[in-house]
């Protein structure tokens, strides 16, 4: 390419960021719900307009969303499968009149994310080139399903009550733990037969995943806001953040690390990455868990497609590398360079624009009755799974919020609807996918 | 232009973006320093210089090993600027000496900076355990976040330092750069082959590259195939031509797969004019194989092979040479005046001299091979087969007859009836931007001609059957039948005879 045209390939990475971080305001709506529509209708201009320009949009778009979308899990109380965990600690802060404050130290995990990608990755692609090798389907086999094992280990040990008979004990014991482990099975149920089966349209079916996430996850955190009467306090705008470099330093390393896992790892996302990477690094307290998150999500969106632009790599991960290798092949290290330069530029933006946009939301959440926005905001979401997926779509999304309400009836952890992701692919990457629905006659 | 024009106005809004986000950073980075110890600043200031130096040398070297890009090259373009342009402000600061920052001093606030609330001289919030002191500025935290602006203007940098491909040498190709990007320069060793695809307005195209130390195979699929054909990039026998694509090595094979038309370039040709005489009769080794010349003659013999035309051009001492035009070439750069030129036509012709051997010493000669089938220029008025000029005027029994004689050939064949409406009887004839076949007969023979008129054609938006027609066009042959084609921006045509009554 023209060193020249660089500054087009910047318009339209500027652009995208925009357009991502606008359309993050929409609550559920998941980037790449949009990116899909978007591709399908650049297919047909595939000639006409330059794939790398519209490559720029797309990193722009994912880097304005990654950034952005967290204030809306924070200040909104609806989350996707890599913002969930930071649903607990974020709405203690919304609740001490701090919401911006995790915001900031959301983006300031999500910056550090950013510095990692753009300096770490191109210095370590021949290490990670070797973990690559490593990383055959048989390893992945066992590393995904040492995760399930992690996620059904960590509901022990459990409080077990103060009933006074055995049997009252066993019962108080396994409450939550059985809730947990029932969400799980019955995840792994809708995800073995959303994997294996088209239920919405079939024009639409590549967004068939999206949907039982929003049921598992924004729904039920949404339903909860309205049932419990939650009312936000007045919200502080503070010039400053309650935190050390050290929790910085241990948050952002928990977070890229974790962030990378997920990245490489199929069907492992950025929450439960965060999460591994947060325990193998035994980190404490909310502030460093909320900026490992914000890392993870960075490094897990848009770590994955720099990793496939990465010379000797091109490790082909995320939804939207696998989309963009439709239509091109990365082949050279200016393209690589092109692409960091321009998620440099737009973690840059995206973080500004955070900073602005979370204040409009505060304003928004704090003079309206948050009851009133949940609502308003579930019927956008019922509205958008309605459009994606028609009836059958809002019957999936039932379904979904059904088991991810689960959890929060019987305080159980949120992490076992994971498994609608988690099990069917690791499943299918073991060979037993095909037998697995057999099983369920979904096949 | 329009790139030009939209890089004019994008340079232009980008200055003002970044004039602004300057002068924003100015205030800021002031505020800044003040805030801190001026040594430490400095500290930090020739610390991340150093940083920088390291990571790009680092990062230079892996892609060293692959890419072949000198270590000096980056230094030279990237790093040693970046660091002078950190370093240099460092240094000036250390010898201007500025005013020592004011220390640190610890004020309690009486708000909680986090939640609002009073914490009168308390150090930890009461409300939200937040601390009061020791915190991390959001001005601080958005000028860290700045330095992802100098670091993605690095990384442009970078990107243009590897804009260009570095050249590589066929012989040095192997099966360790399988997929990889590759650039090679070198010379065309044979006329492209060209396997047409289902319509045949695309399809794979092939040719051989020599850059002295070894040969390389470059394919191109249907659609890069189609622009090249669009931007008239066909690559000719003797040309020079830098290529860059993705390698697929193997034990006994090297093929570069082209990915856009933009990655081939053809330097230009440049002919030397030279008499027949210096050609005919010269032996293998006497002239240098794929030079470019140009000739002017008369042209003694046409032949149409399966494969290939081969025209004879003779000058007027008998002196001889012979012109061969693989058929790949006129599927990839069109039919041109091939189809009005005739024994006796003047024509100039430019091509690469190849030595044909034909393992039989009396056919072994030295050829002219033409780039493109615009290469071949009829001097004067196109002329029929009788040497007549215009078309020539024949029925359709002489067409069917002796068709060979016919063969590319400009013909006329007037009132003939439709005996077939084929394509118009579909209802396809109403579009003038649609293709149409039709079969026509006369009372010369009991067979019918098919028609075959391009999409674009002089035509008639109606016929049915029955109705006459005067039809001038190209005779040739087609999926192994004749057909009288109708081409699109010529003088071809067909017109509808109105008949009395």
């Amino acid at each position: 390419m023209i060193p020249e045209l660089y500054l087009v390939c910047i318009f339209f990475a500027v652009i995208g960021t925009f357009i991502g971080a606008l359309l993050s305001l929409i609550p559920s709506l998941h980037v790449y719900n949009v990116i899909g529509f978007v591709m399908l209708a650049y297919l047909p201009f595939v000639g006409i307009i330059e794939p790398m320009h519209m490559i720029m949009l797309l990193i722009g778009m994912l880097t304005g969303y990654a950034f952005m979308f967290q204030a809306q899990t924070i200040l909104l109380n609806v989350p996707d499968d890599s913002t969930i965990f930071i649903l607990l600690p974020g709405s203690k802060y919304l609740q001490q009149g701090r919401g911006y404050e995790a915001v900031m130290l959301a983006g300031l995990g999500g910056l550090l994310g950013i510095f990692f990608i753009v300096i770490a990755l191109p210095c370590g692609m021949l290490a990670l080139g070797a973990v690559r090798k490593l990383l055959t389907p048989n390893i992945l086999f066992l590393v995904i399903g040492a995760i399930i094992c992690f996620i059904l280990l960590s509901e022990w040990p459990k409080d077990f009550g103060t009933a006074r008979t055995r049997l009252g004990r066993l019962r108080d014991g396994w409450s939550a733990l059985g809730a947990g482990y029932l969400t799980f099975f019955l995840a792994s149920v809708l995800g073995i037969i959303i994997f294996n089966t088209s239920i919405i349209p079939v024009d639409r079916s590549f967004l068939q995943l999206a949907l039982p996430f929003i049921g598992l996850f924004a729904v039920p955190a949404l339903l909860l806001n309205i049932i419990s009467k939650l009312e936000i306090p007045k919200q502080h705008l503070p010039s400053s953040v309650d935190v050390t470099i050290e929790e910085v330093a241990r948050g952002g390393g928990a977070g890229c690390m974790g962030g990378l896992l997920g990245a490489f790892v199929p069907s492992v996302t950025a929450g439960v990455a965060g999460l591994l990477a947060g325990h193998a690094t035994a980190q404490k307290g909310d502030k460093a868990f909320i900026i490992s998150l914000g890392a993870s999500r960075i490094v897990y969106y848009v770590g994955a497609l720099l990793l496939f632009f990465l010379p000797l790599l091109h490790l082909r991960r995320g939804w939207l590398a696998i989309s963009i290798n439709m239509f091109f092949v990365p082949e050279t290290t200016e393209q690589f360079f092109i692409l960091a330069g321009a998620v440099a530029l737009c973690g840059f933006l995206a973080f500004v624009l955070l900073l602005g946009l979370s204040r409009v939301m505060i304003k928004i959440i704090t003079k309206f009755s948050y009851r009133k926005i949940s609502f308003a905001v579930l019927l956008v979401i019922i509205f958008i799974v309605f459009l994606i997926g028609s009836w059958q779509g809002l019957v999936i999304m039932l379904a979904a919020s059904g088991i991810g309400l689960i959890p929060v009836m019987f305080h159980s952890r949120r992490l076992n609807c994971l498994a609608v992701l988690l099990v069917p692919l690791w499943l299918n990457i073991g060979g037993y996918g095909s037998a697995a629905a057999g099983l369920l006659g979904v096949l | 232009m329009k790139k030009k024009a939209l890089a004019i106005i994008f340079i232009g809004l980008m200055l003002a973006l970044t004039s602004w986000c300057v002068i924003k950073l100015y205030c800021l980075f002031w505020k800044f320093i003040q805030e801190i110890p001026g040594g430490l600043f400095r500290f930090a200031l020739l610390a991340g210089s150093l940083a920088v130096i390291v990571v790009s040398i680092t990062l230079t070297a892996y892609l060293e090993v692959e890419t072949k890009v000198p270590v000096k090259k980056v230094l030279k373009r990237v790093a040693l600027p970046f660091a002078g342009l950190s370093a240099v402000p460092a240094l000036l600061l250390n010898i201007l000496k500025p005013k020592k920052a004011p220390e640190k001093v610890e004020i309690y606030e009486r708000k909680c900076p986090s939640c609002g609330w009073e914490v009168g001289t308390k150090t930890v919030c009461p409300h939200c355990s937040a601390r009061t002191y020791g915190r991390i500025s959001q001005k601080h935290i958005i000028f860290i976040a700045a330095t992802l602006l100098v670091i993605s203007i690095l990384l442009f940098k970078l990107a243009a330092v590897y804009s260009e491909t570095e050249i590589t040498k066929i012989g040095a190709l192997g099966e360790e750069h399988n997929f990889r990007h590759i650039r090679v320069i070198g010379k065309v060793t044979d006329a492209p082959r060209f396997y047409p695809d289902e319509y045949g307005t695309s399809g794979l195209l092939r040719f051989y590259l020599n850059d002295t130390t070894g040969e390389l195979s470059v394919k191109s699929e249907s659609g890069v195939t189609r622009k090249l054909m669009e931007q008239n990039k066909i690559p000719g026998f003797g040309d020079v031509v830098d290529v860059e694509g993705t390698l697929y090595a193997g034990e006994e094979y090297r093929v570069l797969k082209l990915r856009s038309a933009d990655s081939l370039k053809i330097s230009p040709r440049y002919y030397k004019k030279v008499p027949l005489a210096l050609i005919d009769g010269k032996k293998e080794g006497e002239l240098p194989q794929g030079e470019l010349v140009e000739l002017h003659g008369e042209v003694s013999a046409k032949i149409k092979l399966s494969f290939a035309y081969i025209i004879d051009v003779a000058d007027e001492e008998g002196n001889q040479v012979t012109v061969f035009v693989p058929q790949s070439i006129i599927d990839l750069t069109g039919l041109g005046d091939l189809g009005n030129i005739w024994q006796g036509s003047e024509v100039t012709v430019r091509g690469a001299l190849k030595w044909y051997d034909s393992k039989n010493d009396y056919y072994d000669r030295w050829e002219l091979v033409p780039a493109t089938t615009k290469d071949i220029v009829l001097k004067g008025i196109p002329t029929n087969i009788t040497g007549e000029p215009g078309y020539l005027q024949c029925t359709i029994s002489d067409l069917l007859t002796s068709p060979s004689s016919y063969e590319a050939g400009l013909v006329r064949l007037e009132n003939v009836t439709v005996t077939d409406a084929g394509s118009y009887a579909e209802g396809y004839g109403e579009d003038p931007a649609t293709r149409v076949e039709f079969r026509v007969s006369d009372s010369s023979t009991t067979a019918s001609l098919l028609v075959y008129a391009e999409g674009g054609a002089t035509r008639p938006l109606e016929l049915s059957l029955g109705d006459r027609v005067t039809l001038q066009g190209l005779f040739t042959k087609y999926g192994g039948r004749w057909e009288l084609k109708i081409r699109a921006d010529t003088t071809d045509s067909i017109e509808k005879v109105e008949v009395e009554g």
